[in-house]
């Protein structure tokens, strides 16, 4: 029996969890959309994202007793909590684009019209779950905070009259956070209102940005892509490195935090093997063109087949493309891990 | 009487009404000065081929830049005062700033010359108080500093809570000290002791200078959107509940007669009469943008600026607007000033202690002048908010 792990498994009403994931985030951005044409993106951006932004850490600063580096910290893992849906979709998403390597590496060779490669490709990501969109969102969202977080910060702990006489047009009239202000701006070695001059904080931004590329990192098949990825496991670190160089370094607090709680939840999607040394310091080997048993055993992830799949097609149809019931099922490090205690 | 400048002596009218066409400016063939020979000196500066004219700074603006500190030399390169957000004083001979570097500056009056440099912990937002030789200054390292203004050696210091964003105000032989704990301290002005017996203390920061008004009664406001009237030696509010606004008060307010002109960082400017803290017009006047800077009255008008560097001349006595707003174009917080052509000092920097509302009457060759943020400076005529001079705001020569 061929199985292939599935991440979206069907929903208790009998729709993908794909598909109604899928309509939350096309929702949510089309509100976005709709609030930014009526109100006008200024208004709209300082009113539903600066304001309560703002509100928000002065707040977690009174919950933290003044500490605003823990507050910042506080409100990076809040918010990655509320977000963990989409976080596990696109780990989840990128898991499957892994097992389906071979699959698409097939599928490449067999078709030798673009066009219909491209339709192929598609069907295939349908079939083993892989949603671009789905990969894009936790990313979207991520940065959108960044660069609001940026401009709260400015306001927040900036620390000169500019961003006081702002910060009067953001604090709700509410007295418990009026009595917070001014925010202490020291946390650690950090004046968080300041970029970091000592160097240690943008250097811990580049190497979590950079082991969090590397763990969620898709094996290509094509060399070009391939190349494409590995300069880009090198990019955006590097740019972070120099974004936080020249950024409040409550900025730079807010994507540490976001690094390692990514590196936790990929630790809960991949297991271990994802943080390995060798997966993080050697180039992402290329899926073989046709693996034999022994490396699809060891490679591949378990193939599994719904009892309907099994009786309308057979295992691999005879064109060589993923029977559309096929599903990649995630294989979670820890609870594989007790499996194996188990057996 | 001020001299045609520039654009002015390209035509033969009269432009700025004193009955003289062109006077001041070059006559044929002559050449007037500009730029850098408009910097201190006494020279006729421009030769150029040009017959001399023998006019010193002619065809210069009024405002003559007669030495910028730091200095573009090896020395200056290395300061960065980052902002100065106040006025500086001025104090016989020398004057005296803080800097957003922490550090308070004291350099010579004639020549910009630095004399000393004192250093706190953190960055100065505020103005300086002097009283017998000693400099009082406070820092948002949350202290105030009491500095022998010849040596700019420490005399002592005074420590608060929090940090502080207002200036300290010296009144007598007490210093008075509006903290971010909202707490306004009384010290006295040659131990720094706190006066116990003076208590006064809200929930929210306290942002603005405390400012006295007719000797019997000390404004102070901040955060939490209220202004508050308070006896200077007991610290007990004497209104019954403080006065509202929409916003936080920080420009300083100013006090004439029985009334206090209040603008919040919402942009609302109130008259508020000092018996009972009650609001005397009808309704506060509305600028565009928040007001940091704080109101100033000249003969008949009062003059605010908002941040965006909307100018506007009120009438004291019902808020109706006079005239403006006159757009400037720039971002501006710090207080503007009055200047008596050709001979009188800024009004803030005359004054040894900025507790003292800047009131002044307007007269021929009175203008209100602006400094903007980046350096520009903006001159208006206080009578009607029309600019003094070809441009509005311009920047400094340098």
């Amino acid at each position: 029996m061929t199985r292939v792990a599935a991440p979206s498994a069907p929903s208790p009403s009998g729709r993908p969890r794909g598909s109604r994931g899928n309509a939350l985030m096309f929702g949510i951005i089309g509100l976005v959309v709709i609030l930014f044409v009526i109100l006008g993106p200024g208004t709209a951006w300082d009113t539903f994202f600066i304001t309560p932004l703002i509100n928000a850490l002065v707040f977690l600063d009174i919950l933290v007793f003044g500490q605003f580096g823990l507050a910042i910290i506080l409100f990076t893992l809040l918010l990655r909590l509320a977000t963990i849906p989409f976080t596990i979709r696109q780990l989840e998403s990128t898991r499957a684009m892994q097992a389906a390597q071979p699959q698409m590496q097939e599928v490449q060779k067999k078709y030798k019209d673009p066009k219909r490669r491209q339709e192929e490709m598609m069907k295939l990501y349908k079939e083993v779950g892989f949603n671009p969109l789905g990969c894009a969102m936790p990313l979207v969202i991520q940065m959108g905070v960044f660069i609001a977080l940026y401009r709260a910060l400015r306001f927040v702990v900036g620390g000169s009259p500019e961003s006081l006489v702002g910060l009067s047009q953001h604090l709700y009239n509410i007295p418990m956070l009026q009595n917070a202000i001014p925010l202490d701006q020291h946390f650690l070695w950090l004046t968080l209102g300041k970029p970091d001059v000592t160097y240690i904080l943008p250097l811990i931004v580049g190497v979590s940005t950079y082991i969090q590329q590397k763990m969620s990192m898709t094996p290509n098949a094509n060399p070009q892509m391939q190349q494409q990825q590995q300069m880009m496991a090198w990019m955006m670190p590097m740019m972070l490195f120099f974004l936080t160089l020249n950024l409040p370094s409550g900025v730079g607090v807010y994507w540490v935090t976001s690094n390692v709680f990514q590196l936790f939840a990929g630790y809960y999607v991949y297991g271990r093997r994802a943080l390995s040394w060798r997966q993080l310091l050697l180039p992402n080997p290329a899926p073989a063109a046709n693996p034999g048993p022994s490396a699809k055993k060891r490679e591949q992830p378990k193939i599994t087949q719904t009892k309907q799949a099994e009786e309308s097609a057979p295992a691999t149809a005879p064109d060589g493309a993923v029977p559309p019931a096929a599903r990649v099922r995630p294989t979670h490090g820890k609870r594989r891990g007790k499996r194996k205690n188990r057996r | 009487m001020a001299p045609e400048t520039g654009a002015q002596c390209a035509d033969t009218k009269d432009n700025d009404g004193d009955g003289a066409v062109n006077e001041g400016c070059p006559k044929a063939g002559q050449k007037s000065e500009e730029g850098a020979q408009c910097r201190n000196d006494t020279n006729d500066d421009q030769s150029n081929g040009a017959p001399d004219d023998n006019l010193v700074n002619d065809g210069c603006p009024a405002t003559i830049v007669r030495w910028i500190f730091p200095p573009d030399t090896d020395e200056g390169k290395k300061l960065t005062i980052e902002g100065i957000y106040r006025p500086p004083i001025r104090v016989g001979d020398v004057v005296y700033f803080g800097a957003y570097d922490g550090n308070v500056y004291a350099l010579d009056a004639a020549a910009g010359t630095p004399l000393w440099r004192f250093e706190t912990d953190d960055a100065i937002v505020s103005s300086l108080a002097s009283k017998d030789g000693t400099l009082f200054a406070t820092s948002t390292d949350g202290r105030l500093y009491a500095i022998d203004t010849a040596s700019g050696s420490e005399r002592g210091r005074f420590e608060t809570s929090s940090s502080i964003w207002a200036s300290p105000v010296v009144i007598g032989n007490v210093v008075y000290v509006a903290a971010m704990d909202g707490k306004l301290y009384k010290v006295d002005a040659g131990t720094l002791a706190e006066i116990k017996e003076f208590s006064f203390k809200t929930d929210a920061g306290l942002l603005m200078d405390p400012t006295l008004a007719n000797s019997d009664t000390l404004l102070v406001g901040g955060i939490d959107h209220k202004l508050y009237a308070l006896d200077p030696n007991t610290g007990k509010q004497l209104w019954r509940q403080p006065f509202e606004g929409g916003n936080w008060f920080w420009a300083r307010p100013l006090v004439k007669g029985d009334t206090a002109y209040a603008a919040d960082l919402d942009g609302n400017v109130y008259a508020i009469n000092l018996k009972d803290g009650s609001a005397r017009w009808n309704s506060p006047f509305q600028t565009r943008d928040s007001v940091r800077a704080a109101p100033l009255l000249a003969g008949d008008t009062l003059v605010v600026v908002d941040r965006s560097g909307n100018a506007y001349g009120l009438k004291p006595a019902d808020g109706t607007r006079q005239w403006g707003p006159t757009l400037l174009g720039k971002t501006v917080l710090s207080d503007p000033f009055l200047l008596q052509a050709p001979s009188a000092s800024p009004s803030p920097a005359a004054s040894e202690s900025p507790a003292a509302s800047p009131a002044a009457t307007a007269g021929a060759g009175v203008e209100v002048l602006i400094v903007a943020q980046g350096g520009d400076l903006c001159r208006l005529d206080p009578a009607d908010g029309t600019p003094i001079g070809a441009l509005l705001c311009a920047e400094v020569p340098l």
